[in-house]
This record gives structure tokens, C-alpha cells and sequence, in this order.
């Protein structure tokens, strides 16, 4: 069970852009086959975040098409999004952890959404904590964690469904070089098991020790 | 199947930890709805126990047939004769003029009135319990009985019942038009409780949808936690009407007719209860409803 992911001449412009401002994705276009592990690299604001936003239809394109198994993920009513989301396994920069519940709340969020019995979902979130070093943490707030602790806690959520499709969007950024490689660890076992990884990095170093094929953004436009 | 009732009893036990996390806000929600709907529900029990009243009365409807005043004793026993003869009467008592006017004067204060008329002015009466007690036919009757010769006037016993009635069904009516004015209010105030509660979670509907949650699942906790403030509401407001009714019939004299009452006197019938309840639950689901369809309808991205 894997996802595949082509973007076909994709713009994006956000509408609250500065006017004259070049769009956040400019034409576009790359493919990720099912099953792959790929990189995408690039300085800030090239774009990385906004590729993430529109695989997971948080966002729509300007122009162009984006298509996830096939499926035009542009075009997707509002009743479908959620079904689509819930076959990514997603970790978002900006986190979005919520700091009024506990750490096992929020692991097991995208279980509760979609209607998995308390006890199976009490079983995957312990499952995942552990595969990011956590377990022993369920009970406490996610604001008594570290920076490093936080983004794990992001990653056991992200991974908690199972999903066909891991999107990164700089997972190690917060992490020191020991743990950022345990993460990269955890995502390379998914990608042996046969899920689609795309990971956001501008960490040459992490590259350097698992080398993949990247995908290099420069201001909205692929590179390489 | 499995997962649509764990995602109902998620929604319910999130309903209720929403409750418990705000306790002053809901209780304050709670008592404010509860005051709102126990008005009514004290008009809808004074109004079905003076129903009662009525009808206990309107079973047994009386005529008075009077006579001319210059009729003699010879003309009162021919149509006694006649009116017994009919179809139609139940009982019939006869009062002459000598026994009314014994009457009147037994009763203090009228009689120094009497001393001073010249003769007896009371015309003899013949009083009547029709065999059918419906408005109609006690009308037709009284009807008939007015073309009879010999006979004065007619005068139906009942006539004060149908006044009362007749104020019954207005007071029914606003009982009724404050009752639809304090449910509207009903659904305002939990689309507010609601609205609030939506905005102060906006944060963790956002993440939900990310992750993955419909509409539906959003909005159900909401709508879940209406119901459960309605009929929380609902519970307080037939304690306190129960209550109050309680006071009011403890603090009416004995020999009013409301004592007299048949059956359960003047309390809060079950049936009534059952139906508030359903009611506070309805409009408060209702009110929430309103309210995310405003914030989780389809028009608002909700995380997008
Ligand atoms: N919501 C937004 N509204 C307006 N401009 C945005 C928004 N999000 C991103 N941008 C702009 O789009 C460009 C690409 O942003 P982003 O995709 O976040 O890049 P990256 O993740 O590579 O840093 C940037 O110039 C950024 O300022
Ligand atoms: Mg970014």
C-alpha cells in the first residue's frame, strides 16, 4: 500500500500574497512514484511548505494539477478532503500541537476522528509513542516537553493511522543530530514497508547520510 | 456500525467534558434556561387544572325555565305536565314563586330589600337537567323550550362556564404565545453558549480537521452538548414548576373549587413534564444547530 504524487505545471498563489510578490509555487511539475523515499530541499520560502499544504488539500492550486494516487487532490469536494486525509501521515512545520490536552490526546487525535474503538486507539497510540522514545510521557502536557520531545510527539501522531503517504515537512529541524537520525531511522522503516516518503529538509548533513533523491525548490520553481 | 457509535459516544463524552471543564458557565446556562422554561410550564398546569374545573361543571348543566309572573299555579302544573312528558330532560324540580321567595328572604340582608317590594316578584321556575350535557343540545333544548307557550325565559345554568371558557381559551393562548416567545429565547441563548464554545475550540477543530475529521464529527459534540443543556434545563424547570404549583395549591383556601379538583388536584401532569423535556432537549439541540451551521456549516473552511 503505497501512494504515488505528480504535480503537473503547478502555480500557487496565496490571496493574501503581496501583489506583484512571485507566486509561492511557479509552474511546477515533478513526480513521486509509490513507494518512494525523496527529499525536498530548498532555502525558506521556497515553496515546501506550500507543496505539503496542497498534497493535503489544506490548499488549493492557482493553476495546475496535483494529483495523489491519481486522484486530482485540487479538485476534491469539502466531504472528501477528510478521506484523503486520513491516508497521510502528516507533520506539519508549524506543529499544531494542542497544549490543553495530554500527549496521548494528541497522539491519538486522527484515531478518535475516524472512529477507531477507544481500545485499538489506546493500543496504536502507545505503539507509536514508543517508536519515537515517548511512552513513558501519555499523561504529561505537551507544553512540559522539550522543542525536540514536541516534534516527536508530532512524528507518533503523524504515524499513527498508518498511512500510505509520510509528508514531512522538516521533522528534525528542533531535533540534535542524534535524534534527527533516529527520526530519519523511523521514517526509512515505514519506506521499507512500503510507504511514500517526502521529507522537507535544508539539512545537507541528514542528506548526506541517508542519500535519496531530492527534489530542489528555488523560489516556487523546481531546480533539479 | 462499531464506528459510528463509538464516534457517538466520543461526541457524548466530549459533550459532557466541555460541561465539566466550563462548571460555572453551563450551571449558569443551565439555570438561566431552566427559569425560561418553568414560566410556561406553570401557566400550561394553572390553565389544564382550571380546564378541569370547567369541565367538571359543564357535565352537569341546569336550565331554569321561568313563567309569566301573572301565571297561575293551574298553568305551572300543565307545563310541569308537558316538560315531563318530553324527550330530552333528565330532571326536573319544580320551585314555585312562594319557595323561591322563602329562600331569599332566609338570606340575611335581602330580606329588609324584600320588606320593602310591594308583592312577590319571583315568577315560579321549573329547573331542568337535560339528558345530554353537549353545548348543542342544551342550547337546542333551551330553544325549544323558549316557543313553548307558558313559558317566560330560558335560561341556561351554564352560560358562566362558557364566560369562563371563553377567558380560558385566551388565557391558553398566551400561555401558549409566551411559551413560543421563551422557547425562541431558549434557542438564542444556547446558539450563544454554543457559538462561544466553538470560538474557544477553534484551535482544536482546526487540528481535527488536518487530521482528518468531517464536518459531522466536528459539529456533533456541539449539538450533543445542546441537547444535554436542554434537558438538563428541562429536569430544573419541572422541579421548580413543580414546586411553585405545589406552594400555590397549599397556599389556595380549602373550599376553593381548585381542592376539589378530581383526580390529581393541582399538580404537574407527567405527560406535560415529558413533553418540556422533550421540548428543552429539542431546542437546545436546535440552538446549537444554528450555531455550527454558522461556524462548522460548509460555507467556513474549517482547516480548509
Ligand atoms: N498563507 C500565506 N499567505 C501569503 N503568503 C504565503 C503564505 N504561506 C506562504 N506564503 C509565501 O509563499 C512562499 C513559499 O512559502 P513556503 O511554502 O512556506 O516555503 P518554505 O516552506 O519552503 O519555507 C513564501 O514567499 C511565503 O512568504
Ligand atoms: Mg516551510
Amino acid at each position: 500500500m503505497a501512494a504515488s504524487i505528480s504535480f503537473a505545471d503547478v502555480s500557487k498563489r496565496y490571496p493574501g500574497g503581496v501583489a506583484g510578490a512571485a507566486a509561492a509555487l511557479d509552474h511546477a511539475s515533478f513526480d513521486i512514484a509509490a513507494g518512494e523515499f525523496v527529499y525536498l530541499t530548498g532555502h525558506s520560502g521556497a515553496g515546501k511548505s506550500t507543496v505539503f499544504r496542497l498534497l493535503a488539500a489544506i490548499e488549493r492550486p492557482t493553476a495546475g494539477t496535483v494529483l495523489v494516487n491519481q486522484q486530482n487532490v485540487g479538485r476534491l469536494s469539502p466531504a472528501a478532503v477528510p478521506f484523503l486525509r486520513r491516508k497521510l501521515g502528516l507533520v506539519l512545520q508549524d506543529q499544531r500541537l494542542l497544549f490543553d490536552r495530554t500527549v496521548f490526546d494528541n497522539v491519538s487525535l486522527p484515531l478518535a476522528v475516524a472512529g477507531v474503538p477507544p481500545r485499538d486507539a489506546a493500543k496504536r497510540a502507545r505503539a507509536a509513542l514508543d517508536k519515537v522514545g515517548l511512552l513513558g510521557r501519555e499523561r504529561a502536557n505537551p507544553i512540559a516537553l522539550s522543542g525536540g520531545e514536541q516534534q516527536r510527539v508530532c512524528i507518533a501522531r503523524a504515524v499513527v493511522n498508518r498511512p500510505v503517504l509520510l509528508l514531512a515537512d522538516e521533522p528534525t529541524a528542533n531535533l540534535d543530530a542524534e535524534y534527527a537520525g533516529v527520526i530519519l531511522e523511523l521514517f526509512r522503516a515505514f519506506h521499507d514497508v512500503g510507504v511514500t516518503v517526502v521529507l522537507a529538509t535544508h539539512d545537507a548533513a541528514l542528506i548526506a547520510r541517508y542519500p535519496a533523491r531530492s527534489i530542489a525548490l528555488a523560489q516556487g520553481r523546481v531546480v533539479r | 456500525m462499531n464506528a459510528w457509535l463509538h464516534a457517538h459516544d466520543g461526541a457524548m463524552r466530549d459533550a459532557l467534558a466541555h460541561a465539566r471543564r466550563a462548571p460555572f458557565a453551563t450551571l449558569f446556562a443551565v439555570a438561566v434556561l431552566a427559569l425560561a422554561l418553568a414560566l410556561p410550564l406553570v401557566g400550561f398546569v394553572v390553565v389544564a387544572g382550571l380546564a378541569r374545573i370547567t369541565a367538571q361543571f359543564d357535565t352537569d348543566p341546569q336550565m331554569s325555565v321561568f313563567l309569566p309572573l301573572e301565571a297561575t299555579p293551574r298553568d305551572r302544573q300543565a307545563l310541569e305536565r308537558s316538560l315531563r312528558a318530553r324527550p330530552g330532560i333528565k330532571r326536573l324540580r319544580v320551585v314555585t314563586k312562594e319557595q323561591a321567595l322563602a329562600e331569599l328572604q332566609s338570606t340575611e340582608g335581602v330580606r329588609d330589600l324584600l320588606s320593602g317590594l310591594p308583592g312577590n316578584p319571583l315568577p315560579d321556575t321549573l329547573v331542568i337537567t337535560p339528558a345530554h350535557a353537549a353545548r348543542e343540545a342544551v342550547h337546542a333544548l333551551r330553544a325549544e323550550l323558549e316557543q313553548l307557550p307558558g313559558v317566560a325565559s330560558v335560561q341556561v345554568d351554564t352560560a358562566w362556564v362558557e364566560r369562563l371558557e371563553g377567558i380560558l381559551g385566551t388565557v391558553r393562548a398566551v400561555v401558549l404565545a409566551v411559551a413560543a416567545m421563551l422557547g425562541v429565547a431558549v434557542v438564542a441563548v444556547t446558539f450563544n453558549t454554543v457559538r462561544l464554545q466553538v470560538l474557544t475550540r477553534a484551535a482544536e477543530l482546526d487540528v481535527a480537521a488536518l487530521f482528518g475529521a468531517t464536518r459531522a464529527w466536528m459539529r456533533r459534540p456541539f449539538l450533543y452538548f445542546g441537547a444535554f443543556q436542554g434537558i438538563a434545563a428541562g429536569l430544573l424547570s419541572i422541579a421548580l414548576a413543580a414546586g411553585f404549583v405545589a406552594l400555590l395549591a397549599r397556599s389556595l383556601p380549602g373550599e376553593t373549587a381548585v381542592a376539589a379538583l378530581p383526580g390529581r388536584g393541582l399538580a404537574m401532569p407527567w405527560e406535560l413534564a415529558l413533553t418540556a423535556l422533550l421540548a428543552a432537549a429539542g431546542l437546545g439541540w436546535l440552538g446549537a444547530w444554528l450555531s455550527v451551521w454558522e461556524h462548522l456549516g460548509p460555507g467556513r473552511r474549517a482547516h480548509r
